[in-house]
């Protein structure tokens, strides 16, 4: 991608750096950036918000402070020279935003790092049974628990915003990412499938099995989003804006934390990659020259999650003489639809 | 961090981990077997059943070697001797593989599964076998006879096959038949005590040699009970049974609090398993006999209700013990009943017989129980599994069989005590699927026994209704009755009802045998299923009218029997006769005293004048008995069976080849009112030599060792014999005879019924009414030579005719075969049938009672002679015995056959002149139907279809006459009766 002509000199000298950088080390730098911004564990302490960084300690001032310097050229020059306090690439990107504002020009990338509470909106439809068969067909059929139910827990997660603004004339159009650690989601029974045995009674005689209680089980969960976002005021100061895009939940190590469910075996369970619909709107401050802060609130539509837990058994302390039996597979269709409000600090920069 | 982000983005795409499924499975290989692993009085046509999880190698199955021990073959039936001839079919889907072979007796089998038939199997035993079971005898022996079976198991370790609750019924098996006047509950005989030592009330039920216990009241867990076995409980031949106590503590099964789930029979289209695991037809009950071919009758729609017991009660006892340990026991109650299509009778299979039975109705007499339990073939802890280790389920019943049709019902009904089935549960569908072979001895006809097979499958449906019963009982029919006159006096008397009737109620007075004046008859009750015998406790009288009073009489629903016109019947006269008792029928031989006989043949009746033809050597199947029948009552005391060579009023003995006895054959002889019949302890050996010998002594006084009439008269064995008119040739009956295998024929001794001669006398007396069912009407067509005229001087006996006929009554017993069926039979009249069952009859004879010939000489002298009894023998064909067939005439069974007769009157005699009525041949063409009475029996009427003249030539004196008679067509009628079905004649 090629800086327009018209970038300024800040701009157009970044510009010409990153296109003797490879882009992967254009990524690396970037994500380290953020990475400290956002306070991670490989990032180092964040200076308080309006301090001065020491002038010394970041590479990314010497960087900053560097000229334009050959591709695979050390940073260690760059460190040694003196840095202006302006002279950092990030303020140079945010004086670059600044610039933009008045003159139109945003730089391409943008990240956000914090965190994100995720909120399902959730409900769920009636928990169904499907390959009931052998003994437990006595006890229950294929089909809905009438009554049951199952929901899931709200969490929290440190969360990226990764934003492309596309070089559209006006530059308000962006695409996003969002990035997260996986997080761990808790399933929860609720009606019937909490408080009364699924089976209490098979050819009329009590099976012994009880009731499941709340827990059912749990999973990592690592949403993807992805929108297209649009700024409705290109403001200095405050940037609203609205986005739409798809996500996908994707999930990771379900397991059934039931101790009913798992007293004969663990059962099997896993979640279907869940699309969504996201609606997004959300509000970028221009805290300081590099620095942006970002209240953002998505919900996501339409995300059905499909959980199938396959190989359930349960003892049967009523029927000795099956001690256990195989009921099938329990299928949980849950409307997830979160909410999920991120707060993040970041910057905007370009990195060509 | 970055890498967790891109872990987590990329694990949507992945599969989740795999966890373990659920416990182990079991391995494959077998699931089920029948009979059960040490199953005891397996009927001897169950069919051999084990089934797999999987297809077996089909093409591993062949005939069998080794020895009994160490069989070589992939599946082997192996009895005492070694490897059994045995018939393998693989059915189902290919997972059920079912043996049908020839069982022996109270012979205990196994069954040997080796890997080349199921290679996947990992249940096979590496070595001995599969299962073992032992087979059900009702021969009677000589040896004691001892209760073999409790429950199942033997008399000390009566749970060693299935335990033992509050419900069930105690089911007893002994090691012989029992005599039913001496089967009750009662000090001495059969006790159920509790430990207080007080008599538990019980339902007794009792056939051959089951007994079983039904407590009115369900006894209490864990009490101790005793059942007692008393001396005063004895065989058919009168011996007292080895007195026994049992020990039995009830387990606990929670009855007192069943809970009840109803069970109906699988239809199409019900939930259930797809593949069949016991029989490839289910709810059918599978028929293959020779007397009526080979059928299935389908179970109609039904339902039983089950009371299962707490299935969380595990014995702690015997904790160790799966049959005890891991099972849910449960309760069919009483009076349930289901349905089966019915049966229309076709002989062999494809001669219709006229009867049809309607819905055939099983139905429980006692309470039914069983219990639902682990598969045995896999380890203890391995938890059920539909597949490979599917639950079993062990039944025990005592059932009614009867029929919607009345004639149906009395040729059909029955008890079936003991019936022990075996099967596979399933749940699945939503469903109980019980799958369950039964195999269940059935009396077809009063003819034979054969095993049926029913393959029940039940599930379970909460919606089912019971077959109630809301109908009264009727009575049906009654032997003897006013159209069915006794036999003999040692009779039972027989009740046909519409449905079974409550035992225990008619015990108590509600069924009552009376004389004519309202004495009760003292007399024991026995259960047909809807019928009753009741067999009084002695001999009627002759002479007597008896009845039976119908008191508090209702079925097992409690439904009690409308007032009903008490039965009632007369026994016949015993006119006093001076007359020997004659051999009617020997079977195997011939009645009469033999002669010419050497090695190689048996030689030919003795008589008077002219030796008719040889017997062809005799012989008697594997699977018969001796029968001989006389024409009067034996005196009990000069009927002794010899225990040593050449001892005894009849000996039975095993000769060798050069002649000489080897000894006594070890059997049972019983003694009817008329016949002697003689079941050796083992079969008859093929091939080896037997001699019956029947001792009548030199002349008609009764002493030691010879068999004698109650008339203190010396039986008379030379039936045609005479060293001159009315002198007997008194000589013992000799038949020299052979083991032969066991034949598939259908055996019967068909009698004359109903009889004139009662008193065997050899003529009608006063007193006695001759029956025109059973008679020979003779007419004189003239005369020639020295005779000028010749008349019966009797009456008329045939009006319809312008000829006058006189007739004589006839009295024979005839044992006869009933061949498989044949086809494209050629017939005595040179049509052929299309198909029809030969019937081989043995070469007897019909006596004849005497009349008196009134002739004139030309000299003017007139001559009254009594003829004297004549004889009618039947000869034997030239290759094998005399041949007659029942055949389809237009939808009626009829029996055609052209008999070969020799016409003796070894009491005629004239003076100064010998008549040729020795050993004259005539040939007789008859035809009849075929027909059932209303008591169940068979009856067949055949008379002649042409004119047979006979030509008595006499000669004398240097004259020569004639007295030609004519039996016109349809003159001679002979009514041959199957022997009563339940317990007629002891």
């Amino acid at each position: 991608m090629t800086a327009p002509n018209s970038a300024p000199i800040e701009a157009s000298i970044e510009t010409r750096a990153c296109h003797r950088r490879s882009a992967a080390r254009r990524l690396a730098v970037a994500v380290f950036v953020t990475a400290t911004l956002a306070g991670s564990s490989r990032g180092r302490a964040e200076p308080a918000a309006g301090s001065p960084a020491p002038a010394t300690a970041s590479p990314v001032r010497a960087t900053a402070a560097g000229s334009p310097a050959p591709a695979g050229e050390p940073l260690a020059p760059a460190v040694e020279a003196p840095a202006p306090a302006t002279a950092s690439p990030v303020r140079a990107a945010a004086a670059s935003t600044t610039a933009h504002a008045s003159s139109s020009r945003r730089p391409a990338v943008y990240v956000r790092l914090g965190g994100a509470l995720i909120k399902p909106v959730s409900s769920s439809r009636e928990l169904e049974l499907a390959d009931v068969h052998g003994a437990a067909s006595l006890a229950v059929q294929n089909g809905a628990i009438r009554g049951s139910g199952a929901t899931i827990d709200s969490a929290a997660t440190p969360a990226a915003i990764i934003g492309y603004v596309l070089p559209t004339a006006s530059r308000r159009w962006s695409t996003e990412l969002v990035l997260g650690l996986p997080f761990t989601v808790k399933f929860h029974a609720t009606g019937t499938l909490a408080t009364t045995s699924i089976a209490p009674m098979a050819l009329g005689i009590p099976t012994g099995v009880g009731p499941l209680g709340s827990d059912l089980g749990e999973a990592q969960a690592v949403p993807v989003v992805v929108t297209a976002t649009y700024k409705l005021i290109d403001n200095r100061y405050v940037s609203p804006y609205l986005g739409i895009g798809p996500s996908v939940l994707f999930t990771r190590n379900a397991r059934v934390t039931n101790p009913t469910l798992t007293e004969v075996n663990h059962p099997e369970m896993s979640i279907d990659p869940a699309p969504g619909l996201v609606l997004q709107g959300g509000l970028d401050a221009h805290l300081t020259r590099w620095l942006y802060a970002r209240i953002d609130v998505k919900f996501i539509a339409f995300m059905l999650a499909r959980a199938e837990v396959q190989h359930i058994n349960v003892k049967t302390p009523g029927l000795p003489l099956f001690d256990s039996v195989e009921v099938g597979t329990a299928k949980m269709n849950i409307w997830v639809n979160p909410v999920i409000v991120q707060a993040c600090l970041g910057a905007d920069f370009d990195l060509w | 961090m970055r890498r967790e982000l891109w872990f987590g983005v990329m694990i949507g795409a992945i599969a989740a981990c795999s966890t373990p499924a659920g416990p182990p499975g079991p391995a494959p290989g077998v699931v089920y077997t029948f009979p059960a692993d040490g199953q005891l009085d397996v009927p001897l046509g169950a069919r051999i059943v084990v089934t797999f999880s999987d297809p077996v190698n089909a093409s591993a199955i062949a005939a069998c070697s080794g020895t009994a021990v160490q069989p070589v073959g992939a599946l082997c039936l192996v009895g005492p001797d070694g490897p059994v001839a045995a018939n393998a079919m693989v059915t189902g889907d290919g997972r059920i593989v079912q043996l049908t072979a020839a069982l022996a007796e109270g012979t205990p089998y196994a069954v040997y599964a080796r890997p080349e038939l199921a290679p996947a199997a990992g249940n096979l035993p590496a070595s001995g076998p599969l299962v073992h079971f032992t087979t059900r005898s009702t021969r009677p022996s000589t040896a004691a006879t001892t209760l073999l079976a409790v429950n199942g198991g033997p008399p000390d370790q009566p749970e060693a096959l299935r335990p033992m609750f509050e419900s069930s019924t105690i089911r007893l098996v002994f090691s012989q038949p029992l005599d039913p006047r001496s089967v009750a509950l009662a000090p001495g005989r059969i006790e159920l005590v509790d430990g207080s030592g007080a008599a538990v009330p019980a339902r007794l039920l009792f056939d051959s040699v089951h007994v079983s216990l039904d407590p009115i009241d369900d006894l209490v867990a864990d009490q101790s009970y005793q059942l007692k076995i008393g001396s005063g409980l004895t065989d058919l031949a009168g011996r007292p049974v080895t007195p026994a106590v049992v020990a039995l503590t009830p387990r606990r099964s929670a009855a007192a609090h069943p809970i009840v789930e109803m069970l109906r029979t699988r239809a199409a289209g019900d939930h259930g398993p797809a593949a069949p695991h016991v029989s490839a037809t289910r709810n059918a009950i599978a028929i293959d006999s020779p007397l009526i071919g080979t059928t299935a009758l389908a179970m109609q729609p039904g339902a039983l209700a089950i009371e299962l017991g707490d299935p969380t009660i595990l014995d702690q006892t015997l904790p160790d013990d799966r049959k005890l340990s891991d099972r849910l026991a449960f309760t069919i109650r009483r009076g349930q009943r289901l349905r089966a299509g019915g049966l229309d009778v076709q002989l062999g299979g494809v001669v219709p017989a006229g009867l049809s039975t309607g819905d055939i109705l099983i139905e429980l007499l006692s309470d039914a129980g069983g219990r639902i339990y682990r598969n045995p073939h896999q380890p203890v802890d391995q938890r059920p599994d539909n597949d490979r280790s599917p639950l079993l389920v062990d039944l025990s019943l005592d059932l009614a069989i009867y029929a919607v049709d009345p004639e149906g019902n009395a040729v059909l009904t029955q008890t079936a005590l003991g019936v022990q089935g075996s099967g596979v549960v399933i749940a699945d569908d939503g469903v109980l699927d019980i799958e369950a072979a039964i195999a269940i001895d059935l009396d077809l006809l009063g003819l034979a026994t054969t095993t049926t097979n029913l393959a029940l499958e039940l599930i379970t449906d909460p919606d089912a209704a019971l077959d109630t019963d809301g109908t009264a009982p009727t009575l049906l029919a009654a032997l003897p009755g006013a159209t069915a006159a006794p036999a003999s006096l040692d009779t039972a008397v027989e009740l046909v009802f519409s449905e079974p009737i409550d035992l225990e109620r008619a015990r108590a007075g509600g069924v009552q045998l009376q004389t004519g004046d309202g004495q009760t008859v003292p007399a024991a009750i026995e259960g047909h299923g809807a019928a009753l015998a009741i067999h009084p406790l002695s001999p009627l009288l002759p002479g007597t009218t008896y009845q039976v009073a119908l008191g508090d009489v209702a079925d097992l629903a409690g439904n009690p029997l409308p007032a009903t016109t008490p039965p009632s019947f007369t026994t016949p006269l015993q006119i006093a006769t001076t007359a020997p008792a004659t051999v009617e029928s020997v079977h195997p031989g011939a009645p009469c005293v033999l002669t010419g006989g050497d090695a190689n043949k048996p030689g030919h009746c003795l008589t008077s004048d002219k030796a008719g033809d040889d017997y062809h050597p005799f012989s008697l199947a594997a699977n018969e008995a001796i029968d001989v029948r006389f024409t009067q009552p034996l005196a009990p005391a000069s009927v002794m069976r010899g225990t040593a060579c050449n001892t005894g009023s009849i000996r039975i003995e095993e000769f060798d080849t050069g002649g000489g006895c080897v000894a006594p054959v070890a059997g049972t002889l019983q003694l009817r009112d008329r016949a002697v019949s003689f079941v050796p302890d083992q079969p008859w050996q093929v091939d080896k030599h037997y001699r019956l010998t029947l001792v009548s002594g030199p002349d008609a006084s009764c002493d030691a060792g010879e068999i004698c009439g109650t008339n203190g008269v010396a039986v008379n064995l030379s039936t045609v014999g005479r060293t001159a008119p009315t002198v007997l040739a008194r000589a013992n009956l000799l038949i020299d005879f052979t083991g032969a295998a066991a034949t598939t024929a259908t055996l019967v001794t068909m009698e004359t019924a109903p009889i004139g001669d009662v008193n065997g006398s050899g003529t009608i007396d006063a007193g006695e009414a001759a029956s025109d069912d059973n008679r020979v009407a003779l007419r004189i067509t003239g005369t020639a030579g020295a005779f000028t005229a010749a008349s019966f001087s009797v009456p008329d006996c045939i009006a319809a005719t312008p000829e006058v006929e006189a007739c004589s009554a006839l009295s024979a017993a005839l044992p006869v075969a009933l061949l498989p069926a044949a086809h494209d039979c050629a017939l005595p009249d040179g049509s052929t049938a299309a198909s029809c069952v030969p019937v081989a009859m043995s070469p007897q004879l019909v006596i004849v009672t005497s009349l008196p010939l009134n002739t004139k000489l030309i000299t003017g002298t007139t001559i009254l002679q009594d003829t004297g009894a004549l004889v009618m023998r039947l000869r034997e064909a030239p290759a094998g015995p005399a041949m007659g067939y029942v055949i389809d005439d237009h939808g009626t069974p009829t029996f055609v056959a052209r008999l070969a007769l020799y016409l003796d009157a070894p009491d005629l005699g004239f003076v100064f002149a010998e008549h040729d009525l020795h050993s004259k041949p005539l040939s007789v063409d008859v035809r009849g139907p075929l027909r059932f009475l209303p008591d169940g029996r068979i009856a067949i009427a055949v008379a002649n279809v042409a004119d047979v003249p006979i030509d008595v030539n006499i000669q004398g004196n240097n004259q020569t006459g004639v007295v030609h008679m004519l039996m016109p067509l349809g003159g001679l009628k002979l009514q041959l009766v199957s022997p009563p079905l339940r317990g007629g004649a002891r």
